[in-house]
């Protein structure tokens, strides 16, 4: 089979399959085989592409067919297939088919299932076509497709408030993102009068670096890109994504949807190229971002917080890569997080399964003996998200923050090195608090064999995974930069020294001890609140509105048309008030009138 | 001896005058219809008296054809007035204002 066509079952698949299963009743067996034999067959598919293409390899385009077509502008729903968006695609296949097998287990009892993987595989659907698309319009519909199914995804237990609640504010968030995003794509079209990608990358190394138009249109990008990637200011929503089930949270708020960003960017990076104001925006918003996101980790209660806030922190690191230009290196953090992040809240999902939803920590302790194997992926998972030697998330944060020293940003860089010590800090007090001390919960039910598996492989992803893949080097031709002793030494360096740190304290029950004095107080509740960005925008843009709509109440636009109506009812009286029913005024009047119209006609024409 | 034609027409407007008055002020509806017939007894007039001034008989075709007029518009007039009669038990046109505002 050639692999045109095999590209273009790739996102056809899926679809196929989440039409099928949200417009049908099928029983559970055969929504579980027909959800995961969509998604295998495609990563399949991705597999025999990557296999064909391993010697030579050149993008491959196609098309569906014709989308829309005005005047001179032909957009279809073809595909490209590039290294960029064939790494994308193998780990939205690959990670994906394994989350929905944990899926299968995790959701076995609940009543929404078939609804469930019918979102789940629109959503692989939507954020295939996202990385594969060819022009920029085609993208903003899996954008937009992928932002519906992450509403649909956070929202799933509907029953429950805060979780529409939640659902809600991540829609709204993303969708400022959004607008943005659509201004720029308008502003690069009125431009380069195509939406093609190629096209605008094309032309976008012709035009003058900094020119302001291009800035603007890279900035709303960004802007876009930072509303679904969850970066600062737009990064609130993501923790409170976490009410959705959990392997929903692992495949779109960790792996996929929340990297679109990164990938918007990364596509698009010759364009970005030109405009240098932005990346440094981009730069110093990701450092921003990582610093925030980690420090909001370290006093978190819910486990799921945690990893959520992670999360953000990690996407900062992406940006930080992007914003000082090292592309592969953000790509490849992208990867390797995708591979760990997915771990760790699959192991997070079969913690909470095996302690019948038990979400705080602090209710936790001592499952090493217990649950070994659950405990064993999340320490692999917590040590590649710390960077910790020879596991793959060493490889791609050395990478990026090499390119940070190296393009001469000092300043984020030691931020950067703050940030990664504050994740080693938080990924051990989450192990120490929930692996050991003394037991709290135990466990009151078995882990599911499919569970172990899928962990077993995101196991061996999360420890192998540390090699750039060959499609990376072949888009973004990447270099290690030579770095000098402590430029080099000091990211080693600084996991170990939080890890040491994080156990002393935890030696000492400085975790659980109860805080007394009030600045510790202040800074725990601005920390845990994720630095009260929540309150800020309340204040900020909440209360307004209300106030606004209170002092609008009556719709003070509606007045003029109510005016227009009071007029018309007040002529209306006066009018009605002259048909009296009285048969003999109405002679009267007639004759008067005829009187006067008479004595007119023979005054007027004796006149003139 | 021959009336002249200026009483002739100030006769005739007296009489359309107290027409006019009698529909304007009278409310039993006999009476309206009465002083109706009156306002198209002084037009006749003054079509007949118009005749001996032009040569013709133009004048007297248009008095014989109101004469008919005035006959159909008192039966079917008639017709109403006891339609009425029947329904309020009474004549006075004051009480036909149902279609008031």
């Amino acid at each position: 089979m050639s692999e045109t066509l095999l590209l273009l079952l790739i996102p056809a698949l899926p679809l196929a399959s989440a039409i099928i299963l949200l417009a049908t009743r099928l029983n559970r067996l055969a929504v579980s085989c027909l959800a995961l034999s969509s998604i295998g067959l495609a990563a399949l598919a991705v597999l025999i592409i990557q296999l064909n293409t391993a010697s030579d390899f050149s993008p491959i385009q196609e098309s569906w067919g014709t989308w829309l077509e005005v005047d001179s502008v032909t957009l279809n729903f073809a595909f490209y297939l590039d290294g960029l968006s064939l790494m994308m695609i193998s780990i939205i296949c690959g990670v994906g088919w394994l989350i929905h097998l944990f899926s299968v287990a995790f959701m076995a009892q609940d009543t929404g299932y078939q609804r469930y993987f019918g979102y789940l595989n629109l959503f692989v659907a939507a954020m295939l076509i996202l990385v594969l698309a060819d022009n920029l319009l085609l993208l903003y519909l899996g954008w937009e497709g992928v932002g519906l199914c992450s509403y649909l995804l956070i929202g799933f237990w509907h029953s429950k408030r805060a979780n529409n609640m939640a659902a809600n504010k991540a829609f709204i968030m993303t969708r400022i993102g959004d607008t943005a995003m659509l201004i720029g794509l308008l502003l690069l079209f009125w431009q380069f009068g195509s939406l093609d990608i190629n096209h605008i990358n094309q032309q976008a190394l012709d035009l003058p670096p900094n020119s302001s138009l291009v800035n603007v249109s890279c900035l709303l990008l960004f802007i876009g890109a930072a509303g679904k990637s969850a970066q600062f200011p737009l990064q609130n929503w993501l923790p409170d994504a976490m009410a959705g089930p959990t392997p929903v949270s692992a495949l779109i708020h960790a792996a996929t949807m929340v990297t679109a960003g990164i990938y918007l960017i990364a596509r698009n990076a010759t364009l970005f190229g030109s405009a240098l104001e932005v990346l440094n925006i981009i730069a110093i918003v990701g450092t921003i971002t990582l610093l925030l996101g980690a420090s909001a980790a370290m006093v978190q209660s819910d486990l799921k917080r945690i990893l959520a806030y992670s999360t953000i922190s990690q996407l900062g690191y992406m940006f930080l890569a992007l914003g000082v230009g090292a592309n592969a290196a953000a790509s490849f953090h992208l990867m390797t997080h995708a591979f760990f992040k997915a771990l760790l809240f699959l192991a997070a999902g079969a913690l909470i399964y095996c302690l019948s939803h038990q979400h705080n920590i602090y209710k936790m302790g001592g499952l090493a003996k217990k649950m070994p194997w659950v405990s064993t992926a999340f320490i692999i998972g917590c040590a590649a998200l710390s960077a910790l030697p020879l596991l793959s998330g060493f490889f791609s944060k050395e990478l990026i923050l090499s390119h940070v020293i190296d393009q001469g940003h000092p300043w984020l860089w030691y931020g950067a090195v703050l940030g990664g010590f504050l994740t080693a800090f938080y990924s051990a007090r989450l192990i120490l608090l929930v692996f050991f001390g003394p037991i709290q919960q135990a466990p009151d039910r078995a882990l599911p064999k499919t569970m172990a598996i899928v962990m077993a492989s995101l196991i061996l992803l999360s420890i192998f995974g540390g090699m750039l893949p060959e499609s990376i080097t072949r888009q973004f031709p990447a270099s290690t930069p030579p770095l000098s002793l402590i430029t080099h030494y000091l990211p080693i360096a600084s996991p170990f020294l939080a890890i040491a740190l994080a156990y002393w304290c935890w030696q000492r029950g400085v975790f659980t001890r109860s805080i007394t004095s009030p600045i510790q107080k202040t800074l725990h509740t601005l920390l845990l609140n994720g630095w009260q960005f929540d309150q800020l925008y309340h204040l900020l843009f909440v209360r307004p509105y209300f106030i606004i709509t209170q002092l609008n109440r009556h719709d003070i636009i509606d007045g003029l048309f109510r005016g227009i109506e009071v007029t018309m009812i007040m002529l209306h009286r006066l009018c009605s008030k002259s048909q009296t029913g009285s048969l003999r005024l109405y002679n009267a009047t007639i004759i008067v009138f005829i009187v006067i119209s008479l004595a007119w006609l023979i005054i007027g024409g004796t006149t003139a | 001896m021959t009336l002249p034609l200026s009483w002739l027409i100030s006769f005739s407007f007296a009489l359309f005058a107290i027409g006019v008055f009698g529909v304007v002020v009278r409310r039993n509806l006999i009476f309206v219809l009465i002083s109706i017939e009156i306002m198209l007894n002084a037009v006749a007039l003054l079509f007949v008296a118009g005749s001996t001034l032009h040569p013709g008989s133009d004048g007297q075709v248009i008095y014989l054809m109101i004469l008919a007029m005035a006959g159909a518009e008192v039966a079917i007039g008639l017709a109403l007035v006891i339609t009425m009669f029947r329904r309020w038990h009474s004549l006075d046109i004051d009480l036909l204002s149902k279609m008031r505002g």
